[in-house]
């Protein structure tokens, strides 16, 4: 027997009014509130691409340009020229050294002069003369006849063909167009050079290169231990205090400002152990101890997410706990890992502050050869030149950018193709 | 019914007083019972009984949880497994273990079954571990079905499929006890009947313990039934007796669907 | 003893053992009204037996049903697999006892109103034992009784030698009288029939004792002395 209810409203309940009007209008509410909540997260959405499309657009307005150049047509008389050069000396590996000796600015620009009228020199680039150089060294047979060689602008003749040069500066503009001198050519010594005091003659490599041995750094010393470190605090660490403190402090290491670890970088890497100053190797330490929690925090959650049945399968026929681990857990947290430090890397490729404090914003006008040489990397580099008095800078700095938006979306298309590489399904 | 299993030759494995302690809980008291060749051996019990968890003491696989401690003697061919000088990752290829989930590596069905002999080097050529691939797909009963994509993921088979995938890796590394953990509870009822042949075919060569819920898979499969409840081993015999006439409440009221 | 988690399967259990105990009534009813018919002559009586015995007929065949669908819907495990069991195999005897009834009552016009004969009053007393024995086999299985299920089995021997002093008294009329021998045949007849509704209550007994316990009763000496 069922005994009766204990409250007399539960068997006085009446039937719910399923189409009644306040039912109706409960559920137009509801799909308001839902029509609402989409328009709302649409709208964020668009803001962001808004924000990014902006970014975007005036980056490429400002910097495609800084990937050209403004070059005059000069017409050279080499034989004429007041110059000595034996063509003979310029066989071999030290033409460039002959040549110096050989007064190529003062026949650079007479020649200048000479073409373009007087105060020609002026109108073309300061170093314009290594162009010539070049050209000799490509084909010292030009020495022995007339050649028009296709020089530099100067930066105000540069930022006037970009419009945006002064008024005398777009008046010679107009005059050497209506000359035909003028043309515009890919800079390829941006992409090849590296700083210089003129924003004509200024290149990224040096930086860009600077950037990948700085990352290079980064990556073959946080990667292994970070995963390391993941491996050990998930797979054989016990859980007690320690290891509890453990987590958080790399929890709190992955949120530290990163000019903490400039200066930690200058304490330790430059005052204590001497390391070489301005140079990757540094750099790419002191963004290691930065990268290094993220990797940590990614790789952990990574291996926490291989399903345990796959380490019980393993361990059930008998893989010991270091096969379990690197014949099945690894290699299934891979991808995660990878997602990690990709972000860790991206962070540290963007990483302006600690890099000052160890010295990567000198001039550094040649590119690095190896890990211990002078060096700054990109972000720095923008940095500095977005502090230039000159105007030809400003266009320089959005190209640089540009480089640097390239190398993260390379280095992320890089990171995503490996995931997709070694994601299992399962 | 006074039967006891005396057999002449002493039991594959044999469990004596064993008492299993997960911190200060205690979940398995004083179970003594034996695994032998001739027999399947199925344990039965609610859920929290017990009847998993020494599944998992019989190879070991409990020493992966925190704070898991046996004691009494469990005994393989008259060794202790729980003795210092006894390793552990032998053993375990020694008593193979089949989970509740299937489990396949996600990996090739030929390497899921490779990977055993690889690692305890039983193959010394590729053409060895060919034969060990192929016998051991024979014998889990799945070899006709999958002869022709050996290279395909083992994730990719159907769930009874993977199930049997699981058993025949567990047999190619030719262990002597197989341990059967709720085979299967995610599998259908056809699946399910062929994993019970597979079962009853593999009697004889190998010493197989069966967890299971499923009295009528228990009933089916074994010829040996333990009945947990609460830690303990209620009642212990032959499996048609169990079922016909239980001698203890308590396993009366379990089976009959009585329970609680 | 505990309900079972699905009532369902309760209620099935439950409703066999009625089915069951209303056969055992019907057949009971049937035994002691042949009985009757046979002391009064009463051959309106017999006939409402023998045409009451397709009842039970039909009863067996519900059972028979029910039971087939509880294997296969509960798959029911020990006492209660014991139980079904049982209960199939008890309707069969008592289908069985039925048609004893029934053929005592079909004698009963052909024995007409003859004078009675002496060992026609120790029938009644027998059957009335029998019919004991049925209805205790049968109360033993409702209320799962191993101990009236042993009692009914050690009655057997009652029966039997009511049997046989019915044999021999019977045996002694026909070699002194002999026009009473197809009289006494039939007499001869039913007494066998009460006879063996006695064995088949001591075999529900056994059956009803397995079902409670799960062991067997010891075996008993079959060869009882009955002279057949």
């Amino acid at each position: 027997m069922t005994s009766p209810p204990p409250d007399e409203t539960l068997t006085r309940r009446i039937p719910t009014d399923w189409k009644g009007q306040a039912m109706q209008r409960r559920i137009a509410a509801r799909y308001r509130a839902e029509r609402r909540f989409r328009l709302i997260g649409l709208a964020s959405i668009l803001l962001s691409a808004g924000f990014l499309a902006f970014l975007l657009v005036s980056m490429l307005g400002n910097g495609l340009s800084g990937f050209t150049r403004t070059e005059i047509a000069v017409k050279f008389d080499f034989p004429r020229a007041p110059m000595v050069v034996d063509p003979a000396m310029l066989e071999g590996g030290n033409a460039d050294q002959v040549l110096a000796g050989a007064n190529l600015p003062v026949v650079t620009a007479q020649a200048a002069n000479a073409a373009l009228g007087e105060g020609g020199d002026a109108l073309i680039s300061s170093n314009a003369w290594l162009t010539v150089r070049d050209a000799i060294r490509d084909d010292p047979s030009i020495l022995q006849r007339e050649a028009v060689l296709s020089l530099p602008a100067s930066a105000d003749i540069d930022l006037a063909a970009k419009s945006q040069g002064t008024a005398q500066a777009e008046a010679a503009y107009a005059r050497l167009k209506q000359g035909g001198h003028v043309s515009r050519a890919i800079n390829m010594p941006f992409l090849t050079a590296s700083d210089a005091t003129d924003p004509t003659q200024v290149g990224i490599w040096g930086a860009f290169k600077g950037s990948l041995l700085t990352m290079l750094v980064t990556l073959l010393l946080s990667f292994p231990v970070g995963v390391l470190a993941a491996l050990y605090l998930e797979e054989y660490a016990p859980r007690n205090r320690w290891t509890d403190m453990i987590e958080v402090s790399i929890n709190n290491l992955a949120a530290v400002p990163s000019i903490i670890f400039g200066l930690l970088g200058l304490a330790v890497f430059l005052n204590m152990m001497h390391l070489p100053r301005s140079a990757p190797l540094v750099g790419g330490l002191t963004m290691a101890l930065m990268t290094m929690p993220v990797i940590v925090i990614a790789g952990r959650n990574a291996i926490k997410a291989v399903p345990p049945s796959i380490r019980d399968a393993a361990l059930g026929i008998g893989a010991s706990p270091v096969q379990v681990v690197f014949h099945h857990v690894l290699p299934l947290a891979l991808p995660g890992i990878m997602t990690g430090t990709i972000i860790g890397m991206a962070r540290a490729l963007g990483e302006t502050a600690p890099l000052l404090m160890i010295g990567m914003r000198a001039f550094i006008a040649s590119p690095p050869g190896g890990v211990t040489d002078p060096a700054t990397v990109l972000p720095v580099q923008i940095f500095l030149w977005s502090d230039e008095i000159s105007k030809g800078f400003v266009e320089k700095t959005s190209a640089a950018i540009i480089v640097l938006l390239l190398f993260l979306l390379g280095m992320n298309s890089i990171a995503i193709y490996l995931r997709n590489k070694f994601e299992k399904r399962w | 019914m006074t039967e006891q299993t005396t057999p002449s030759a002493p039991p594959k494995m044999a469990a004596r007083h064993v008492n299993v302690f997960y911190g200060d809980k205690q979940a398995i008291r004083d179970v003594s019972i034996e695994i032998d060749n001739d027999h399947v051996i199925a344990f039965i019990g609610p859920s929290g009984c017990g009847k998993s968890t020494f599944l998992r003491t019989l190879n070991r696989m409990n020493d992966t949880v925190a704070g898991a401690r046996v004691e009494g003697d469990i005994t393989l061919d008259g060794e202790n497994i729980y003795d210092p000088s006894m390793d552990v990752v032998q053993l375990r290829a020694r008593v193979g273990m089949v989970f509740q989930k299937p489990n396949p590596f996600p990996k090739s069905i030929y390497d899921n079954i490779a990977y055993g002999p690889r690692i305890h080097g039983l193959a010394n050529s590729k053409a060895d571990l060919d034969v060990i691939v192929e016998s051991a797909l024979r014998r889990a009963g799945l070899w006709d079905e999958v002869k022709d994509r050996l290279k395909d993921s083992g994730t990719a088979l159907s769930g009874g499929q993977q199930q049997r995938l699981c058993i025949g890796r567990a047999i190619a590394v030719e262990p002597e006890v197989i341990l059967m953990d709720e085979p299967c509870s995610a599998l259908d009822p056809i699946a399910t009947a062929k994993i019970e042949e597979l079962i009853h075919e593999l009697r004889g060569r190998y010493a197989i313990a069966i967890v299971t819920h499923n009295m009528q898979q228990a009933a089916r499969v074994s010829q040996r039934t333990a009945f947990f409840h609460l830690g303990t081993l209620v009642e212990y015999g032959v499996t048609s007796e169990i079922f016909t006439n239980p001698r203890e409440d308590r396993t009366k009221d379990y089976i009959t669907g009585r329970y609680g | 003893m505990p309900e079972h988690t699905i009532k369902a399967f309760d209620e099935e259990i439950n409703r066999l053992r009625g089915l069951v105990a209303e056969m055992g009534g019907r057949v009971e009813t049937a035994l002691e009204d042949a009985m009757a018919a046979l002391v009064e002559h009463d051959n309106d009586k017999a006939r409402r037996v023998v045409s009451e015995d397709r009842k039970i007929d039909l009863l067996e065949a519900e059972v028979e049903k029910l039971v087939v669908q509880i294997i296969a819907l509960r798959a029911p495990m020990a006492n209660d697999l014991r139980d079904v069991i049982a209960a199939l195999k008890i309707v069969g005897v008592v289908e069985r006892i039925g048609d004893y009834a029934k053929n005592i009552a079909k004698r009963v016009p052909q024995l007409g109103a003859h004078p009675t004969i002496e060992p026609l009053s120790l029938l009644p007393a027998m059957a009335q034992v029998a019919g004991e024995m049925v209805g205790d086999a049968l109360n033993a299985f409702a209320a799962r009784d191993a101990a009236l299920a042993e009692a009914v089995v050690a009655r057997d021997h009652v029966v039997d030698s009511f049997y046989n002093g019915i044999f021999r008294a019977l045996l002694t009329y026909m070699v002194e009288n002999p026009k009473t021998i197809s009289e006494c045949a039939h007499l001869l007849f039913i007494a066998k029939n009460i006879e063996r509704i006695g064995d088949h209550a001591t075999n529900m007994a056994e059956m009803v004792y397995y079902a409670a316990t799960g062991d067997y009763l010891p075996e008993r000496g079959r060869d009882t002395g009955i002279e057949s």
